[in-house]
């Protein structure tokens, strides 16, 4: 078994991560939904739990706590694809972060590497990140590497706040990495450390400057602009005016960062899901003909398509 | 014609809505970006320091020059002919001719909501009714329904949710219903 999944030669997995800043927004609970709607296309997932502090995926699915994780593969050097335990779900394999390393954010940039590209390897369609909370470097470096880049946002000003501060530094890190790897880093550090003299406050404005200072530089700004894309989740709404937050915070990506973003989709708030979440049961399978479920259906296909949540006007 | 299509495509893209958007689409889009970018709400006061007052105005002047470039296109944007290039749409809910309802049905129900620019989402959270329903409501798809009292029940949520006389309503489109279920009169 093990030959043939090393072995095989299938395109690599498309690799989705969700992530957003602030705690508690409902990230856990929306990948291992959405992974959910996939394998049930008859897609072949796996769900990786990155959040290196606290991995609890394994909750949602209401399984036990695989006893291998991602620890076994950096310091044992198992095969990633041996650490695939079953989610109980079907077509969905599930391989969990650290559990026994105490040091949660110790991971190198090189053992990152390391590890996406074993994933390229993994045999499944997509594979799924579960970042966890936060926007340490570790994190954003995690983010960066996905294909999809999802970011979950609540009705709410810290958690707004928390997700713009997240993109602005996801894409700052992800610009100084590829100019640095061009060897233009020096001037983007320098600029920031005398931005007063430049008269520059924000991103916004550090872009600007940038894109001025040669062309060869505003080029690969552009560029840069140009393939970094966010998919937005609002969950946990409770009225009907709260729609509109996803779509004015795409709004804001676009226009005052200059980022693209797309609205994958909201989701409403439901009791049901605390209640399913404390007893174990994975959502999209105890409550299918739920609103919630539905509305999580609508945002796999959304981001499947790449698109923006369809209005009904 | 090719130059006016490149400039509507453009223009959608300002008001951050796909190609083919219907008009309606438009004037709900030009209407949230317009509030969005100029009062305080939980989507901007955590970046009102980032952004500064000249950027806002230029955002704000591109919203409306591309909603009146699009109303213009549309039919809509009569009040603009000549020299009244005012910073008003003319496009309002109150310059359209009034709207005189006696009989209501899926058909009125839809399109004093698509006057109001309210997005069926929205009446699907207020009434907590699915959208499907709503939407076999509006199309009049009565054996898309559940049983009749519960129509009743979401015809009467509907009209809550667009502010209009929940009895009015109901007995004007149970009457539609009714004559569906029993036949012809």
């Amino acid at each position: 078994v093990e030959s043939q999944v090393s072995l095989k030669r299938s395109p690599p997995p498309e690799i989705w991560a969700i992530g957003g800043g602030k705690g508690g927004t409902g990230k856990s609970f929306l990948i291992s939904s959405i992974g959910n709607c996939l394998a049930r296309q008859g897609k072949r997932v796996v769900l990786i739990d990155a959040d290196f502090g606290g991995a609890n995926l394994h909750t949602f699915l209401g399984v036990a706590r695989p006893d291998h994780s991602l620890t076994d593969f950096f310091e044992r050097q198992v095969p990633l694809a041996d650490l695939v335990v079953d989610s109980g779900i079907t077509n969905m394999g599930l391989l969990i972060g650290a559990i026994h390393s105490l040091a949660s954010d110790s991971m190198k940039y090189t053992q990152k590497l390391k590890l996406f590209r074993h994933i390229g390897g993994l045999d499944a369609d997509y594979v799924l990140l579960d970042l966890g909370a936060g926007a340490t470097l570790n994190t954003l470096d995690t983010f960066l590497l996905a294909d999809k880049k999802i970011i979950v946002i609540l009705p709410e000003i810290t958690a707004i706040e928390n997700s713009y501060y997240f993109l602005k530094n996801a894409f700052f890190r992800n610009l100084m990495k590829t100019l640095g790897d061009r060897g233009s880093k020096e001037v983007v550090k320098e600029t920031w450390k005398n931005r007063e003299k430049h008269n520059i406050v924000n991103l916004n404005q550090l872009i600007e400057y940038l894109r001025s200072v040669s062309p060869m530089l505003e080029r690969r700004i552009n560029q840069e602009l140009a393939t970094f894309s966010a998919h937005i989740i609002l969950n946990r709404i409770t009225t009907g005016e709260e729609v509109a937050i996803g779509r004015s915070v795409k709004s804001i990506c676009r226009k005052y960062f200059g980022v693209d973003a797309k609205y994958a989709g909201y989701v409403e708030y439901d009791p049901i899901v605390p209640r399913c979440i404390n007893k174990r049961q994975p959502f999209m399978q105890a409550c299918p003909a739920s609103r919630c479920a539905g509305e999580i259906e609508n945002i796999t296909e959304n981001l499947l398509g790449g698109k923006d949540m369809q209005l009904r006007v | 014609m090719n130059m006016q299509s490149e400039e509507y495509e453009r223009c959608l893209e300002i008001l951050e809505i796909g190609p083919g958007a219907s008009f309606l689409e438009i004037r709900e889009a030009y209407r949230l970006l317009k509030s969005l970018y100029s009062e305080d709400s939980i989507v901007t006061l955590p970046i009102r320091d980032d952004v500064t007052e000249e950027r806002k105005g230029e955002i704000l002047r591109e919203i409306e020059e591309a909603y009146q470039t699009l109303a213009v296109i549309n039919g809509r944007g009569s009040r603009l002919e000549g020299e009244g290039k005012g910073p008003r749409p003319g496009i309002d809910e109150d310059s359209l001719p009034p709207f005189e309802i006696t009989d209501y049905s899926g058909q009125t129900l839809r399109e004093i909501r698509e006057r109001k620019g309210i997005d069926l989402h929205k009446i699907a959270l207020t009434t907590r009714i699915q959208i499907q329903y709503l939407e076999n409501l509006e199309n009049e798809k009565f054996d898309g329904l559940p049983p009749e009292t519960y129509v009743r029940g979401f015809v009467v949520s509907y009209a809550k949710a667009l502010n209009l006389d929940p009895g009015q309503v109901a007995e004007g489109y149970m009457n539609k219903y009714h004559r569906w279920k029993y036949g012809e009169d």
